[in-house]
């Protein structure tokens, strides 16, 4: 059973080395090769490849947003990614993407092989030196976290805060941070902006919820 | 002193025929003494004619008036004679040889050089001797028609309580001037000497007819004389309406003042107001020292140099001098005065006529005038000076300078508003010389909350002392008391910058002379508006060249880290990538070892190699930022961040894992590897927060190590670190901002807003 493959990279060097190789295991013909994103996106939709093999670096469209394509129009497709890039960040978005395998252009042509025979079957495969482990932990970090604005406030932005809730003018915060009335006005805007809040009360409220002030202070 | 009855005798001349009709010795000499002393005066030759005991007493008398009796004697000007030298010579009375004699002693005293004759006899030697009436009468007639024709005049002395009532009768009908008492009369009972010497009896109808035509025509003379008086003292009285008009009409002030009294006599209604009082009160000149008198330069006039007090004194005529008066009730007033005296017929001085001129509002307006003048040239030497300053402060300066000494104060002072609260910060101060010892000292007039009014308002204030303290937001100097210039009244405009916003004022208070005026308040509008323009100028320039200069630092300090770059990278190339290539070409050549080991290594050079050249390219530009978009980018910088110095990240983002702009992502991203590079460079610090978020359309990034920190304000106000600078150039290169907030020991905080909407809408890209 021969698995069909379609060849995407801008470099007809590249292409030329990578038919070489792959034409050397019998059971692999590739029945296309194109040098952009546009042309790899209508020849996979014409072709219907069992994988395709894609440079993320492409004139026109972009290797990823190809990748997204594809997974839309030509689902059974499976895509092989051969990129230089070995960043963990591209294999994530790769992957996350509806990447197959990656593989680093250099890499042996043994792993090369390798990889298509794990892609074309449907199994994850990244080339050495990438670790599944390593783009799990990225994407762990790369998803988006809660972030509390109350630790994005300075230390004097804490400080007016604080005074403020206490129930300070501007005048009396002045003077007791010894700074101008002007900059603790631009501290108030901009904490109360950092924290979403409108006015004195929604400040006081604020304070009361976080344990700044208590009622029976 | 003159006498009445010494100028009426003034008025006798030569030809004239007078009796004195006398009844105490006494009144006798009060005529003779003078009617000599006169004839003395014009040179005549004065002959008394009387008893010894009548000319002893005359000649006492005479030496009392001053006259040397003895040189008049000498000299043949005065001459005493008895009735034996002259009537009586020979023992007999013969009137027509008397005239005879007249006529040679008349003749004899002209050719001695003497004006004329005088002649003063006493007749009462006629008592007791042989000289009938008829011949006295005969005689005196005969002296009528004699007079009429010489250069003598004659008196003849009657004493009515001796001579007879009869003789008495005949001396009026034969004098045709008699003096009774004090009284120098014309005598309307004289009669010609044609009716004395008449041969027709008194009793004949012919002399009673020719009586009666003289009787009429005397009555008729009397009667004309008497009209004649009525006609001239109606004109007089017309005269002195009319003067009197003219003085009330005057716009002078008139005085007549009597010498030497100094009385003064008569004031029009002018003079009253010069005054402020009437001259009633001016009896002598003593009264007159009750007004202080200055000559215009302020010395005191003495009192004998008045106008009035010269013209009456010395005679002298006095013309539109200049005084100061101070008068009654306070005020003083500028008058020009002019003082002529009036002169009697013997020229001497008997009054003054005082004119008054009120030269105060002529004066004043013309000192006004003057000063208009000076303050327009004040105003326009100003805006000279004052458009040619290029800072805002010598701007201030100039201002506070030229509007003390155009409006006249001793304080003004400029400020520039630097606070929302209408705060201000003093940038000039000006003092007259009264508080000349207050100069340089720190010293300036209270910020008191009076002219934030001035700021808030953006009007101008112009208020008395009392109005000043009377304003509610006055509250006072107290606390500065003592180490500042009281104010006194207060006026003040605001500078404004183009768009009409307060941006400062200029104060000017305790004017020289009097309270500010709503001229000084002009004066002191226009003076603030050449300021408030010539300030934003200033401030435009200043801002605009230190924009230039910042651009200047700034591209040189690119300029150096661009070439630092090109160094690393050449560096990279030629040390690590060239050193492999080498390294490559040499395992390449044809006589090495076995072929299988130097694949083997060439492998292992070129796995190097791509990996050296990818971490080039990363530097140079990670192809993430651009593929992947930011999040991705940072995580890679961080990775490696770590990988190289040690230093661990501790991420939090939200909202921000989606595509910015390619300038709003760079930006982000260059800003943390700046201040990552710093953490790791200066900070010590083990691990570093990077915070990443979205509020309303700005990305938010703060960088915050706890470790040492550094002066932030000194180091970019030094603009030494290009990093820092470049940060800030990022930040505000996409329109946001970047602050730092760091202080040694406290570690540092970068926080950089970035906008990544326009126009309220996301942009596609």
């Amino acid at each position: 059973m021969t698995i069909s493959i379609v060849l995407a990279d801008d470099h007809p060097v590249v292409r030329r080395g990578m038919r070489t190789v792959l034409e050397s295991a019998p059971d692999f013909a590739v029945i296309g090769e194109a040098g952009d994103g546009l042309d790899t996106v209508r020849l996979v939709g014409r072709l219907r490849p069992e994988v395709l093999v894609l440079d993320l670096m492409m004139p026109g469209l972009n290797g990823l947003e190809v990748l997204r394509i594809i997974r839309e129009r030509s689902p059974r497709t499976r895509v092989l990614v051969l990129s230089m890039h070995s960043g963990k960040e591209f294999v994530a978005e790769a992957l996350k993407q509806g990447a197959t395998g990656y593989v680093l252009k250099g890499g042996s042509e043994e792993n090369l092989i390798l990889a298509m025979r794990e892609t074309a079957a449907g199994r994850r495969y990244l080339s050495p030196p990438i670790k599944q482990r390593a783009i799990e932990a990225y994407v762990e970090q790369a998803r988006t976290t809660r972030l509390d604005p109350y630790e994005t406030l300075t230390d004097r932005e804490h400080e007016v805060l604080q005074l403020a809730a206490d129930g300070k003018t501007g005048s009396e915060i002045a003077a007791h941070l010894h700074i101008s009335h002007r900059t603790v006005e631009t501290h108030r805007a901009h904490l109360m902006q950092k924290l979403g809040l409108h006015n004195q009360s929604e400040l006081i409220r604020y304070a009361l919820r976080r344990g700044l002030i208590s009622l029976e202070g | 002193m003159t006498t009445e009855l010494e100028r009426q005798l003034a008025s006798l001349k030569q030809g004239d025929h007078v009796c004195p009709i006398y009844e105490s010795v006494a009144e006798q000499l009060a005529v003779a003494i003078p009617f000599i002393s006169q004839g003395l005066a014009r040179g005549e030759r004065c002959v008394y004619v009387a008893d010894q005991r009548s000319s002893e007493q005359l000649a006492q008398a005479l030496a009392e008036t001053g006259v040397d009796i003895a040189s008049e004697s000498a000299r043949g000007a005065l001459r005493f004679l008895t009735k034996h030298e002259t009537f009586l010579v020979e023992g007999k009375f013969e009137p027509r040889e008397m005239i005879d004699l007249f006529g040679l002693e008349q003749t004899r005293a002209v050719e001695n050089g003497f004006s004329g004759l005088r002649v003063s006899g006493d007749m009462s030697w006629v008592l007791g001797s042989e000289v009938t009436p008829e011949k006295l009468v005969e005689f005196e007639a005969l002296l009528n028609k004699f007079c009429g024709s010489c250069r003598c005049v004659v008196v003849c002395h009657y004493d009515r309580t001796r001579f007879p009532a009869a003789v008495i009768q005949e001396v009026l009908r034969t004098h045709p001037v008699v003096i009774l008492g004090e009284q120098v009369c014309p005598n309307p009972y004289y009669e010609p000497p044609e009716f004395i010497l008449s041969t027709m009896t008194t009793a004949s109808p012919e002399f009673t007819a020719k009586r009666v035509d003289w009787w009429i025509h005397q009555l008729k003379r009397a009667r004309s004389a008497a009209q004649e008086r009525e006609q001239v003292l109606r004109q007089l009285d017309t005269e002195r309406a009319r003067f009197e008009a003219v003085l009330r009409q005057m716009p002078a002030g008139v005085a007549i003042v009597k010498a030497p009294s100094g009385n003064a006599i008569l004031g029009n209604e002018q003079l009253q107001r010069i005054f402020g009082e009437t001259v009633r009160g001016l009896r002598n000149l003593r009264d007159y020292k009750r007004f202080p008198v200055f000559y215009p330069d302020g010395r005191p006039y003495p009192f004998e140099e008045w106008p009035a007090v010269r013209a009456i004194t010395t005679g002298e005529e006095v013309l539109d001098e200049e005084l100061v008066i101070v008068r009654g009730d306070g005020a003083s007033r500028t008058l020009r005065v002019s003082s002529t005296p009036i002169r009697d017929r013997a020229a001497r001085v008997i009054a003054a006529v005082v004119t008054v001129f009120d030269a105060t509002e002529q004066r004043r307006s013309r000192a006004a005038s003057k000063r208009h003048t000076d303050q327009l040239q004040g105003l326009a030497e100003a805006s000279v000076t004052i458009q040619s300053r290029e800072s805002p402060a010598a701007v201030a300066q100039e201002v506070t300078e030229a509007a003390r000494q155009i409006v006249g104060a001793h304080l003004a002072g400029t400020s520039f508003l630097i606070d929302v609260d209408w705060a201000q910060a003093i940038q000039a101060v000006s003092l007259s010389e009264k508080y000349a010892t207050l100069r340089g000292s720190n010293v300036l007039p209270d910020s008191s909350d009076i002219y934030a009014v001035v700021c808030e308002t953006n009007r101008p204030l112009r208020l008395t002392q009392s109005e000043l303290e009377a304003h509610p937001r006055w509250r006072g100097i107290a606390k500065e008391a003592g180490r500042q210039p009281p104010l006194r009244g207060l006026l003040a405009a605001p500078l404004m910058a183009r768009d009409g916003h307060n941006v400062g004022l200029v104060a000017l208070s305790d004017k020289y002379e009097g309270e500010f005026t709503p001229d000084d308040e002009a004066i002191l509008i226009q003076l603030t508006q050449m300021a408030s323009v010539a300030i934003e100028n200033a401030w435009l320039y200043e801002r605009e060249k230190a924009g230039r200069e910042r651009l200047q630092t700034l591209s040189r300090q690119l300029l150096e880290v661009q070439e630092s770059e090109r160094r690393h990278l050449a560096r990279e190339l030629h040390d690590e990538v060239g050193q492999l290539l080498t390294g490559l070409r040499l395992l390449l050549s044809p006589n090495a070892e076995t072929a299988q080991s130097r694949v083997e290594q060439a492998q292992a050079v070129a796995d190097e190699l791509l990996e050296k050249v990818r971490g080039l390219s990363f530097d140079l530009r990670p192809a993430a930022l651009d593929e992947l978009g930011l999040v991705p980018a940072l995580l890679a910088l961080f990775e490696r961040y770590r990988d190289e110095t040690g230093v661990l990240v501790n991420f939090k983002h939200q909202g921000v894992d989606r595509r910015f702009t390619p300038e709003v992502e760079t930006t982000a991203y260059r800003i943390v590897q700046e201040a990552l590079t710093n953490v790791a460079r200066y900070a010590g610090a083990a691990g570093v927060n990077v915070r990443l978020w979205t509020v309303q359309g700005v990305l938010n990034l703060q960088v915050e190590d706890r470790g040492r920190g550094f002066d932030a304000e000194a180091v970019l106000a030094a603009r030494q670190s290009s990093g820092l600078a470049g940060m800030r150039e990022r930040a505000t290169g996409v329109g946001g901002r970047l602050t730092i907030e760091s202080s040694p020991g406290a570690g540092t905080q970068v926080m950089a807003e970035l906008p990544f909407r326009q126009g309220g809408q996301e942009t596609k890209k």
